[in-house]
C-alpha cells in the first residue's frame, strides 16, 4: 500500500519535472519575472499572493504589491503602493530593466499620555539585468537604491515633538537560474545591503515663545556585518500557474519594503501567481 | 543600426550609473556646531599656577570677596538649572538618558542641538503674558552617543531672579558652559564651569557687575579665577568660607582678622 502511494507520488513529481513541450512556458518571451529584468508582455496579467501586475506595453509593466494593502488592516489606514517596470533593453541574450515603486503609509497611535501620527514614504529604484550564459543557465542581477522619508508629530504628556527622518540604502542581488526543463528551474539567489546611509532625523519641540529645541540627529547602525542572505529554491512555471519556493540562510529582508532584520536565521521564500 | 543601438544602450547604462552615484553622494548629512575648547580654563581651575604671597594677599582677598559676593548675588546657578530643567525631559524623550544615548538598539547617534530659551524674568512669579525678559540661544552636540560637555551660545539681556530678595540679574554676551557631570536639576549635583564674554549684573543695592570672567559653580560653592602676574589663583566661596587656592596650598581667609591660613598651618596676614 505504502509502495503504491510512493509510486504515485513519484509519478506526480515526474509529471512536474519532466519536460513537456505542450506545457512549456518558458521561452524567449516568458522568463521569470521576479528578481529579473524580464517582465510581463503587453496585455498579460499577473494575479498573485504578493503582487498584481499588468503588462500595458511590451516594455512597460505596472502593478501593486499586496502586503502593504494587507498591512492597511492593522495600520487602520490605507497604505497604497504602485510600481512600474520599464524594459530598457530587450535583446535575446541580455535584458535590462528599470523598476521604480512608491509606498506610502500613514501611521497613528494614541495612548493615555502619548499620541503620535506620521507619514512614511518609501521609494525603491531597481536596475535589473538578465543574461543567458548557456541555453540552460541564466544569471540575473539587481541593484536597488531605496530612499525612505518619514515625518511625525509625537505628543508625550506636555512635550510635543515634530520631526522628519531620511535614510537611503543600496541593495545588490544576484540569481542563478538553472533550467531543468521548460517548467522547472533551480535557483540560487543572494542579496546583500552593502550601503546604508545614516538616518537623519530633524526635530523641533517646545513652544516658540518659551522653550524650543531643534535637534538634527544622525543615527548610524553599529552592526558589524553587511546584511545578506543566500536562498536556494525551485521555480515552477506552467502555462498559467507559477510557483516559487525555497529556503536560505542569513538576514531576512522584509518583503516589499526590503528592510533587513538583524540576526542570521533560516530564510523562507515563496511566491505564487497566475499569469495569463 | 545594431551598432548604434548598442552604443545607445551603453550610454543609457552610464547615465543611470551616474545618477546612482549622484544620489549616493547626496546622502543625508547634518552639520554640527564647533564647540569651544575650554581645556586651558579647566586646567587652570584644577592646577592654578599663581602663588599667594604676603605681597598680593590683601589685594587678592579683597578682589575675591567683592567678585564672589557679586557672583553669589547674581546666582547664575538659578538660570542654568532652569535651562537644565527644560532640557532634561527633552533629551530623555530623544533617548538621551543620563546624557548618554540608550545603546540597546545598536545605534550610534551624532546630533546637533540648538536650544532657545526665554529667560524667566526678575521674579519667581509667573510672568505676565507677553512679557519678555531676554533669551538664551545655546548649541551643543552629541558625538557617538554622548552629549558634549560644552554648551555655548549667547545671552540676550537675559533676566532672572537674583539670590537676594527683590533683586534680579541680567546676563548679556557670549556664554560657554562646561558640565562636569550628567545634567542634573539638583543644585547640590550641578557642577559647571561658566565662561562669560560679556556682563553679568544685578539690580541689588550693591549693584554688582562682573565682566569677561569665568567661574566654577560646584553645587552651592563658587570659584573664580583671579589673575596674578600672568598666572592665576582660584578664589572660592564655600558656604560662609572665603578662601584662595594657589599653586601650593588651599587657604581659608578671614577678612575681619586679616588672615589666610593654609591646611598645613602656614599663614599669610596683611
Amino acid at each position: 500500500m505504502r509502495t503504491a502511494k510512493a509510486a504515485g507520488l513519484a509519478a506526480a513529481l515526474l509529471g512536474v519535472l519532466l519536460p513537456s513541450r505542450a506545457s512549456a512556458y518558458h521561452d524567449q518571451n516568458h522568463g521569470l519575472i521576479d528578481y529579473t529584468a524580464h517582465s510581463l508582455n503587453g496585455g498579460e496579467l499577473r494575479l498573485g499572493l504578493f503582487e498584481q501586475n499588468v503588462g500595458i506595453h511590451r516594455y512597460v509593466q505596472v502593478g501593486t504589491e499586496t502586503l502593504p494593502w494587507l498591512a492597511s488592516l492593522f495600520l487602520r489606514s490605507v497604505a497604497p503602493n504602485v510600481n512600474v517596470k520599464l524594459g530598457l533593453v530587450r535583446s535575446k541574450p541580455f535584458d535590462l530593466s528599470l523598476r521604480g515603486a512608491v509606498y506610502y503609509a500613514y501611521l497613528a497611535a494614541e495612548h493615555s499620555d502619548a499620541a503620535g501620527r506620521g507619514d512614511l514614504w518609501l521609494l525603491p529604484v531597481s536596475l535589473y539585468t538578465s543574461s543567458r550564459l548557456l541555453p540552460w543557465l541564466s544569471v540575473h542581477t539587481e541593484a536597488t537604491f531605496t530612499w525612505l522619508a518619514a515625518g511625525a508629530k509625537v505628543d508625550v504628556e506636555e512635550l510635543s515633538v515634530r520631526g522628519t527622518g531620511i535614510s537611503n540604502s543600496l541593495q545588490l542581488g544576484a540569481m542563478l537560474e538553472a533550467r531543468v526543463n521548460p517548467v522547472v528551474a533551480v535557483t540560487l539567489r543572494g542579496r546583500l545591503q552593502p550601503y546604508t546611509s545614516p538616518t537623519v532625523v530633524r526635530s523641533r519641540s517646545g513652544e516658540a515663545d518659551s522653550f524650543q529645541l531643534d535637534a538634527d540627529a544622525k543615527l548610524s547602525s553599529n552592526l558589524s556585518h553587511v546584511p545578506l542572505n543566500v536562498i536556494a529554491g525551485l521555480a515552477l512555471s506552467w502555462k498559467n500557474v507559477n510557483l516559487q519556493f525555497g529556503m536560505g540562510f542569513g538576514n531576512y529582508f522584509i518583503p516589499s519594503f526590503g528592510v533587513p532584520i538583524p540576526g542570521a536565521r533560516l530564510v523562507p521564500d515563496g511566491s505564487f501567481f497566475v499569469r495569463f | 543600426m545594431a551598432r548604434s543601438s548598442s552604443a545607445s544602450d551603453r550610454r543609457l547604462v552610464w547615465h543611470l550609473g551616474a545618477w546612482l552615484v549622484l544620489v549616493l553622494a547626496c546622502s543625508p548629512q547634518i552639520s554640527q556646531p564647533e564647540l569651544a575648547d575650554l581645556g586651558d580654563t579647566l586646567a587652570a581651575y584644577e592646577s592654578p599656577r599663581g602663588v599667594l604671597s604676603s605681597d598680593n594677599v590683601e589685594e587678592l582677598v579683597a578682589t575675591a570677596a567683592q567678585r564672589l559676593r557679586g557672583l553669589s548675588l547674581a546666582n547664575p546657578q538659578q538660570l542654568i538649572l532652569a535651562v537644565v530643567d527644560d532640557l532634561e525631559p527633552e533629551l530623555e524623550a530623544r533617548g538621551l538618558v543620563d546624557s548618554t544615548v540608550d545603546e540597546r538598539h545598536s545605534l550610534s547617534v551624532d546630533a546637533s542641538l540648538r536650544l532657545r530659551v526665554a529667560c524667566p524674568g526678575p521674579t519667581h512669579d509667573e510672568p505676565d503674558a507677553g512679557a519678555t525678559f531676554g533669551s538664551l540661544n545655546l548649541v551643543t552636540r552629541v558625538d557617538d552617543n554622548a552629549l558634549a560637555h560644552v554648551i555655548q551660545g549667547q545671552a540676550h539681556a537675559c533676566t532672572f531672579p537674583a539670590s537676594e530678595e527683590a533683586a534680579s540679574s541680567m546676563l548679556d554676551g557670549d556664554i560657554f558652559l562646561y558640565r562636569y557631570d550628567a545634567l542634573s536639576t539638583q543644585v547640590a549635583d550641578a557642577r559647571f564651569l561658566l565662561v562669560v564674554e560679556g556682563a553679568l549684573s544685578t539690580t541689588s543695592a550693591e549693584g554688582t557687575e562682573l565682566r569677561n570672567f569665568d567661574a566654577r559653580l560646584l553645587g552651592p560653592s563658587l570659584e573664580l579665577r583671579l589673575d596674578v602676574g600672568g598666572a592665576e589663583v582660584i578664589a572660592f566661596l564655600d558656604g560662609e568660607t572665603l578662601g584662595i587656592r594657589d599653586a601650593r596650598a588651599r587657604y581659608t581667609c578671614v577678612l575681619e582678622t586679616r588672615v589666610c591660613q593654609a591646611g598645613d598651618g602656614a599663614t599669610l596676614t596683611w
